[in-house]
């Protein structure tokens, strides 16, 4: 059983991603941190799919040389099935030197978790918290105290640990956001995925070819995406190849399984059958073989927390909020919270009078990011008021190479017209709609 | 504390320089460069760039200065640093 200490600086909620690197950053900084994860890794987790860009935090936490020697999946780029059109974008064609890749999720979580233990983090598994206590948080002015209070899944003891601030990367379970009340959804968007796996699928390669999976190390592959033909292009497929098997997910609006779905068909049954509508997907799946008993599915929500960071606690990644995950921006967008977050903690510890302000520069670049990621994919999106400033920002403060993706990704989805709310750069635009390429497939 | 736009240019130059290779890109920063879109300050870079001001020239920068009109040259960041330091 691992050792908890009664106190100490940080306590980290979660062992994902973001915890793990919130946690490895501040453990570097010199602080003591305690990371609670309510599991034992490696554990099985979805969201497969990573930008390019996560290898900066990897950098960062010098877990960059696992990551290369673990061998995951280096992917090119996209292929996006829209409307009866079939485009693909390279990242090399924005300027990307580093890959992106197809991770495991128990490994790549893995690899991060035990990074953060060699960086002298404490990590405890197989803990749950049950709440903190903000109740002692000082006066804005010095530094207070937060309780957390846990119990070891084993037992049934409830115990706590003292901390000054609390980091929470709990994903969809936003330990804190759910305490607090902060988290906000946005009713117009209720979506459920529904995924499986399969073994031997094809795949499309960053030329517009076909790849039997016996390929994948050697030419690399793109994440497929596809809208599905019924949902108004609001329901999507997503087809990511790992060095096994392929993940295969639909990302449907609940009002529509309610309507596709009647009570004797199984969800393995549904999920075929809406799998089986799409001819390109289906070319792909010819020597494909379902695995057995891999059909999962959740309810999820688009949320996020109208704070994101308050008097002893900052939320990181899924516990700052969610939204649609076509673009996977998800993993990245964690990593950078947990950045941001061990950044800001590091301040505040060090300059108590200005924790205020701390807090608000990172909820500013927090909220920015999850508004553009809600103009990107939200059906109804809505400009609303400070949000919609700050994430008008936000898009100006990226450089050319980001804005040029986003403004690529964005077409290919026909939801650019949200985007346009967000962004105005013609030229980049143009520059970056000449970089996608048609995908011509005999599909006969 | 008072600045010559020198004084406030040279510090703020060889920063830049240094995240420029930190991050291997050739460049020669220029009080009119543009650092974000020549990617010498990406997200990261901003939150460090941020800490980098306020320690060297003692000034607060908060959440509402955080705007391209301020953070797109070196230039802006002069100027930027200039309010604040008269503000006080």
């Amino acid at each position: 059983m691992t050792f908890i200490p009664a106190k100490c600086d940080v306590v980290v909620i979660g062992g994902g991603p973001a915890g793990s690197l919130a946690a490895t950053y501040l453990a570097k900084k010199g602080y003591e941190v305690v990371l609670l994860e309510q599991q034992k890794h490696p554990r099985y987790q979805v969201g497969e799919s990573l930008l390019p860009d996560f290898w900066k935090y990897c950098d960062a936490a010098g877990a960059t040389e696992q990551m290369i020697a673990e061998g995951f999946v280096k992917k090119a780029g996209g292929s996006v099935d829209w409307n009866g059109k079939i485009n693909r974008i390279s990242f090399k064609d924005f300027g990307y030197t580093r890959p992106a890749l197809h991770v495991e999720r128990d490994r790549f979580d893995y690899i991060l978790l035990e990074n953060a233990r060699r960086a002298g983090v404490q990590v405890a598994e197989e803990v749950s918290v049950i709440s903190v206590d903000f109740s002692d948080t000082g006066n804005g002015n010095s530094v207070g105290s937060v309780k957390v209070n846990y119990r070891r899944n084993a037992d049934s003891l409830t115990e706590s640990l003292s901390c000054r601030y609390v980091a929470d990367a709990s994903g969809q379970n936003a330990v804190v956001g759910r305490q607090l009340g902060l988290r906000v959804f946005d009713e117009g968007f209720k979506f459920m995925s529904v995924w499986g796996y399969f073994e031997n699928s094809s795949y499309l390669s960053a030329d517009g070819k076909i790849q039997p999976a016996s390929n994948v190390l050697e030419i690399p592959p793109t994440t497929y995406v596809s809208a599905l033909p019924q949902g108004d292009g609001w329901a999507w497929m997503w087809h990511i190849i790992l060095r096994e098997s392929t993940s295969l997910g639909l990302v449907v609006p609940i009002s529509w399984v309610r309507e596709t779905k009647t009570g004797e068909e199984t969800w393995e049954a549904w999920y075929l059958r809406q799998c089986g509508k799409l001819p390109l997907l289906q070319k792909l799946l010819t020597d494909a073989r379902l695995v057995p008993d891999s059909v999962r599915l959740v309810r999820n929500y688009s949320y996020r927390s109208k704070e994101v960071a308050g008097p002893g606690f900052f939320l990181l990644g899924d516990a700052a909020g969610f939204i649609d995950p076509i673009f996977s921006v998800g993993i990245v967008f964690g990593m950078y919270s947990a950045y941001a977050a061990a950044h800001m903690i590091d301040r505040c510890f060090r300059q108590n009078n200005r924790q205020a302000a701390f807090q608000e520069m990172f909820s500013h670049q927090i909220q920015s990011r999850l508004e553009l990621g809600r103009s990107l994919a939200l059906p109804y999106y809505q400009e609303s008021g400070a949000a919609h400033h700050l994430g008008r920002e936000a898009m100006r403060l990226s450089g050319e190479q980001a804005q040029s993706l986003i403004y690529a990704a964005s077409s290919l989805i026909n939801r650019s017209t949200n985007f346009d709310k967000l962004a105005d750069n013609q030229d980049l635009r143009h520059a970056a709609l000449k970089k996608l390429r048609p995908v011509e497939i005999d599909l006969s | 504390m008072k600045f010559t736009d020198q004084e406030t240019l040279a510090p703020l130059i060889s920063y830049l320089e240094n995240e420029a290779s930190a991050r291997q890109i050739s460049i020669d920063i220029t009080p009119e460069t543009d650092i974000l879109n020549a990617g010498v300050i990406d997200s990261l870079g901003l939150l460090n760039l941020i800490a980098f001001l306020e320690e060297t020239f003692q000034i607060d920068i908060d959440a509402a200065d955080v705007l391209l009109e301020n953070f797109e040259t070196p230039n802006a960041l002069r100027n930027l640093i200039k309010g604040k330091l008269s503000d006080e």
